[in-house]
């Protein structure tokens, strides 16, 4: 599978409709459910379209004239993908940033900290 | 200028690399006997050798003995000595006129390339951070439930803490963890904290901040990318940023029970099972992360009394203060072997650069630089620093003219012919040697700048009675 990558704002929100409408989805659907502050074009929409198909996050298939778009990922999925992220991003900012993280796990596994656990309590 | 201030780092990098690794070498013992924090902040202390000249304060020792005892030094009024004879007397054999190479090799762009590590080094870790912190605040959410904000306050009045300290929640974020330098923000991973634990969190991340580990860890930033080239900076960094943490839960710890101990351990564990991935390790079962994992539990289930102890207290203040002194010791005497800088006390810095002299080709071996004699300057008639140094062997003295931040050796005894001369625009120097078979060879140069370039060479023979040209 292709690698993910992570988002941006204006296509998490396009993201957040395609999932919950739970069927593959137009432009034209999208643009008529965003919220009323956005008044995205429907050149606009179709590049972020086009950005989450290229980034491997939906994809479309063309009925008739329309395009439909469904989701290759999940929501929890992604969510899972940018949790990952985040811990990357804190990890390497206690090595070259500003942060005192609690823990690290660095390279530790589950297994690694059932095993710290369980000697824990037996002492 | 800069080539000297990269020599003193060069001096400093050593320095602390061997007091590094000496303190690495008695760390079997020193684990067993000593607080966390003693290793946290010994290892810190160490790590500022990177950055201050500690060495420096061994110099003012030795100036103010200097003034004390060296009043005497008052330099003979020698209105003759900077007369240069004319170089085309008729007593004057032009032998050779040849020119020399400045220095077989040249090293002048190594402080320059060293800057533009540190330029790099310190650019990488502001985009970093930039990055970071657009990142990080694009998914966390200012948390103010109350549940929160009282128990936060709480424990800032216990470890006396008045500045706001801001709290976030993050559904992205496995682990507590605390952001920024000027402005503390306690980040929470999004999810349901029993109120101990958010204490065990807060007491952490709160400890951090009191005990200004944020700023020493931008301190260290900063010295690892002066040093960057030092492999032992960063090292060192790590260990100390492993110590901040245990110290951190040291501190956090030491007024807890077992039990509670036990749970902080608990929360610590269950964090960080939170954010780690399922995958097994074909590889190693024990990692180094995870010894490291274990070792910080054991501590903080065994951290007792006895480590706060009066005798530990001294033998931990003794060790500390032997390897700052053998530090600052070994780097004087490295920094004033290499002959780099001196201080004058009339307020200038001279560098007593040796490969002038070689350059110049004056009794270059034994012309040793005596810094105490060296620091007397004198202000003469002529409006210009001398500074006096004295050959150990033939207990002769040189008289250096000071140009600014480098000095020029300008005469040799009294009446020797032997010694260098300089003339008023410090632009020409005639070095005078005297040969066993009873002539003086004397060569011209032209300097060039403050980098003693010898760019042209004239040599001639003087006949034996020269020194009467001299003094002439």
């Amino acid at each position: 599978m292709k690698k993910m990558q992570r988002i941006s704002d204006a296509e998490k929100q396009i993201m957040e409709f395609i999932w919950a409408a739970g069927h593959p989805v137009t432009t034209s659907e999208i643009i008529r459910h965003l919220p009323e502050e956005k008044s995205w074009k429907q050149n606009t929409v179709v590049t972020f379209l086009a950005r989450l198909i290229e980034k491997g996050i939906i994809k479309a298939t063309r009925v008739g004239k329309a395009n439909h778009y469904e989701p290759c990922v999940t929501e929890q999925e992604y969510r899972n993908f940018e949790t990952k992220q985040f811990i990357k991003d804190v990890h390497r900012g206690s090595i070259f940033g500003f942060i005192s993280a609690l823990c690290d796990n660095g390279d530790l596994t589950k297994e690694d900290i059932e095993a710290i656990m369980k000697r824990l309590k037996e002492r | 200028m800069l080539i000297n201030l990269y020599n003193q780092l060069f001096v400093m990098s050593v320095v602390a690399g061997g007091l590094y690794l000496i303190l690495k070498l008695l760390s079997g013992l020193t684990m067993k006997c000593f607080a966390l924090s003693w290793h946290y902040y010994t290892y810190t202390g160490i790590y500022m050798f990177l950055l201050l000249p500690y060495h420096k304060l061994l110099a003012l020792f030795r100036l103010n003995f200097n003034q004390n005892a060296g009043n005497g030094l008052v330099l003979p009024t020698l209105p003759s000595i900077l007369k240069l004879p004319s170089p085309s007397s008729n007593d004057l054999e032009t032998v050779a006129d040849k020119t020399e190479g400045v220095l077989s090799l040249n090293f002048d762009f190594l402080p320059y390339l060293l800057m533009a590590g540190t330029v790099i080094f310190i650019a990488g870790i502001i985009i970093q951070n930039i990055k970071l912190y657009r990142r990080i605040f694009s998914v966390c959410r200012l948390a103010d439930e109350a549940q929160f904000k009282g128990i936060l306050s709480k424990c800032k009045h216990e470890i006396g803490i008045s500045k706001e300290v801001l709290l976030y929640t993050s559904p992205y974020a496995r682990t507590p963890f605390l952001y920024g330098v000027l402005k503390p923000r306690i980040v929470l991973p999004d999810i349901e904290f029993t109120t101990e634990e958010l204490q065990h969190m807060f007491y952490h991340e709160l400890t951090h901040w009191k005990r200004h580990d944020p700023w020493l860890k931008f301190l260290m930033l900063l010295v690892n990318a002066i040093h960057w080239f030092n492999p032992l900076a960063y090292i060192a960094r790590y260990d100390i940023e492993r110590f901040c943490e245990l110290s951190c839960d040291e501190n956090v710890t030491t007024s807890m029970n077992t039990e509670e101990r036990r749970r902080y351990c608990e929360l610590m564990l269950s964090v960080l099972w939170n954010i780690t991935d399922h995958n097994v390790k074909l590889l190693s079962a024990f990692s180094d992360k995870r010894k490291q994992l274990e070792r910080r539990i054991d501590m903080i289930m065994k951290i007792e009394g006895l480590k706060n102890k009066k005798w530990v207290h001294i033998i931990a203040i003794t060790i500390v203060l032997s390897l700052v002194l053998t530090g600052a010791v070994v780097a004087y005497a490295v920094s004033d072997n290499g002959g780099q800088t001196n201080t004058v006390n009339s307020g200038g810095v001279i560098a007593s650069d040796p490969a002038l002299v070689t350059e110049f080709g004056i009794n270059a071996s034994d012309l040793k630089f005596i810094p105490a004699e060296a620091f007397s300057s004198d202000k003469r008639k002529d409006n210009k620093s001398y500074a006096k140094i004295r050959n150990l062997d033939s207990n002769l003295e040189t008289y250096a003219l000071i140009f600014g931040d480098h000095f020029i050796a300008a005469q040799v005894g009294d009446k020797l012919p032997t010694g260098v001369y300089v003339n008023e625009d410090g632009d020409e120097a005639y070095v005078f040697d005297k040969k066993a078979d009873g002539n003086t060879v004397m060569t011209k140069y032209k300097i060039d700048g403050n980098k003693y370039k010898v760019t042209d060479t004239q040599k001639r023979i003087l006949k034996d009675d020269s020194k009467d040209t001299l003094s002439n």
